[in-house]
């Protein structure tokens, strides 16, 4: 070897300067040790390892991670297991909170974007939220057929009034999911086949105690019919989807208090 | 210096002359110097730099709410294009600082176009939160992981490995009963133990960050998720650590060593609170870290023979030469930050005599 400038370096570079000196700002010279293929053991080895990894924990995931809701079917506006009030919900979307109800008939609609408060009841005057403002609270009146809404200001703040809840727990055998009367676990009101990860955020008898309407952790509102005794009489039906809520009134429901 | 053993072997065998050691040697001595003060200068422009983007997010911030959604979309593309363009002309600088800065800048334009995409999905799609992170993670990606392949590097590897995570999670979070968060973590863990792997296989380099980072993130990942289930996780936590302490013993790779060894301290006392209580108490937690760091001496002790001994010896376990596919000869290689401190520690870049003694 009778050159000690690394190979590939050609006299002075563009600047006049010796390309020793600046060989740690120019661009590397060709490198006398040959690159290994890019089939090289070693990085097929590493590639097949990352690949079992992945696929390996994907399917862990699939088969015991992810968990469906129950298949329900849809209500049925014509049957006789139908609900006979409406819903209503405020939905704490992303961007903006938004009141929707639900009919009896399976219908759906957004009532109005304009809220900043919480849900108190669903009377005769129509859907009702207390607002915390300025001056105090007051009440926002909706209308749930055109969404036209007043205001009156209230003495203090008032509270939902307390309907009668139902409770979800699951049971022994884990892929069951009872629903049942808060006030005695005798009155069965559902047995779903769902898997533990499957739980109810809400659920209300209607005033007149002819149907409970729940809202599930897979963001359904559903409908369950019931006998005067409060037992189900049949099995749960999908109202709406994509709720996004924790909680709803019936229609009929007055605050507490008035 | 592993460096000068080299050559004075080298010289031994009549490969090279004195005079050609005595230049090799000089010059070294030289970058080191040089590279030192132009890294110096380069930190203070990367703090400069971080001081003044601090300043104009917050600017921004205020302001934001008054651009308009189109405003807003064209104000990140904006930006997306003119931090990529800068980027990509970096990257192929004359200097080694300038290709650093255009991995940095590459880095920063696969975060700009994951915030556009993320308007995108939010605000004009409308979708929920799994859209917007499969739409952030996809889009990062796309642009952070061409962009690693042409130019290696820290930041590069950092957003890479964060988009493909959120893409993982976003994935997760697509079913309408969202899974527990220990299968978020066991995701998260898989894609960086697999980020790890491939950066000890020369693919992703360089590969002493790719397997620290991927180590970091298994291990964050694990102990996000030990709320829902403690004893798996931190089993698997456990593992991991050891195993990155194995494959840096193995690898001589100080970074990896660290990592694992944190790794192991912060989890191993978890563990054993979760499986006894209060039943052996702090005496047996103390004697648990004990041994470990008997063993982590052990192992440091181990790695500094092979990385500072005989250089021959020091050589990946698998086989392959990752510091062939490394480009150890690469200047660009040698002067990233994190990974010269590797360099320093591992043996110099085999040359043709090397190649040849293998």
């Amino acid at each position: 070897m009778s050159d000690a400038r690394p190979p590939g370096a050609h006299g002075t570079d563009a600047r006049g300067g010796d390309a020793l000196a600046s060989a740690g700002d120019a661009p590397p010279p060709a490198s006398p040790v040959s690159r290994p293929p890019p089939s090289d053991p070693g990085q097929r080895g590493s590639l097949i390892a990352a690949a079992l990894v992945v696929v390996l924990t994907v399917g862990a995931v699939v088969l015991w991670g992810v968990e469906r809701p129950p298949q329900l079917a849809p209500l049925e506006p014509d049957s006789e297991f139908v609900p006979e009030a409406g819903v209503a919900w405020i939905d704490d979307g992303d961007q903006e909170t938004c009141v929707h109800v639900a009919r009896p008939d399976g219908r759906s609609s957004e009532l109005t974007c304009e809220v900043q408060g919480s849900l108190v009841g669903w009377d005769e005057r129509g859907v009702l939220v207390q607002e915390f403002v300025a001056d105090g609270t007051e009440l926002v009146i909706i209308d749930p057929n055109t969404g036209a809404r007043e205001t009156e200001p209230l003495d203090g703040s008032v509270a939902r009034g307390s309907g009668d809840e139902v409770v979800a727990r699951h049971l022994d055998d884990d892929d069951v999911l009872r629903i049942e009367d808060r006030r005695t676990s005798d009155v069965q009101v559902a047995n779903l086949r769902a898997r533990p990860a499957y739980d109810l955020r809400w659920g209300e008898y209607a005033p007149d105690r002819h149907g409970v309407a729940v809202i599930d952790n897979a963001d359904r509102l559903l409908f369950i019919p019931v006998q005067d005794t409060g037992q189900g009489s049949d099995e749960p039906r999908l109202w709406v989807e994509d709720v996004g809520a924790f909680d709803a009134v019936w229609q009929g429901s007055a605050p507490e208090g008035r | 210096m592993a460096l000068y053993d080299d050559l004075e072997r080298w010289h031994a065998a009549g490969l090279i002359r004195e005079d050609q050691v005595a230049a090799i040697a000089e010059h070294e001595r030289s970058q080191g110097t040089g590279d030192r003060r132009s890294s110096l200068v380069e930190a203070i422009g990367y703090v400069g730099a971080a001081l003044a983007l601090g300043a104009v997010a917050l600017f921004t911030a205020d302001a934001w709410s008054r651009f308009t959604l189109a405003g807003q979309l064209a104000l990140v593309a904006l930006l997306t294009v003119v931090v990529g363009g800068a980027g990509i002309v970096a990257s192929r600088g004359g200097t080694a600082a300038t290709r650093r800065l255009g991995g940095v800048l590459l880095a920063a334009a696969g975060v700009s176009a994951g915030w556009f995409a993320g308007i995108v999905a939010a605000d004009v799609v409308d979708l929920g939160q799994a859209g917007i992170l499969l739409a952030v993670g996809t889009t990062g990606a796309a642009v952070t992981l061409p962009a690693l392949f042409l130019r290696p590097g820290i930041a590069l590897q950092l957003i890479g490995l964060a988009s493909v995570v959120t893409v993982a999670v976003g994935g997760l979070s697509l079913p309408r009963l969202e899974p527990d968060q220990a299968w978020f973590s066991v995701l998260a863990w898989s894609v960086a133990v697999a980020w790890a792997l491939l950066g000890r296989g020369g693919l992703i380099r360089p590969p002493g960050v790719a397997i620290a980072l991927g180590g970091a993130a298994a291990l964050i990942a694990v102990q996000v998720g030990t709320f829902d289930a403690p004893v798996a996780l931190l089993s698997l936590g456990i593992l991991t650590g050891a195993g990155l302490v194995a494959l840096a013993i193995l690898d001589g790779r100080t970074l990896a060593l660290v990592v694992g060894s944190l790794g192991l301290f912060v989890m191993v006392p978890q563990l054993t609170f979760e499986l006894f209580g209060d039943q052996i108490g702090a005496p047996a937690t103390l004697l648990v870290i004990g041994l470990l760091l008997v063993l982590l001496a052990i192992g440091l002790g181990r790695a500094r023979h092979q990385l500072g001994g005989d250089g021959a010896t020091a050589r990946p376990a698998d086989g392959s030469s990752p510091t062939a596919g490394d480009d150890g000869a690469d200047p660009d290689e040698a002067a990233d930050g994190a990974d010269e401190a590797e360099e320093a520690d591992r043996p110099a870049p085999p040359s043709s005599s090397e190649g040849t003694r293998r």
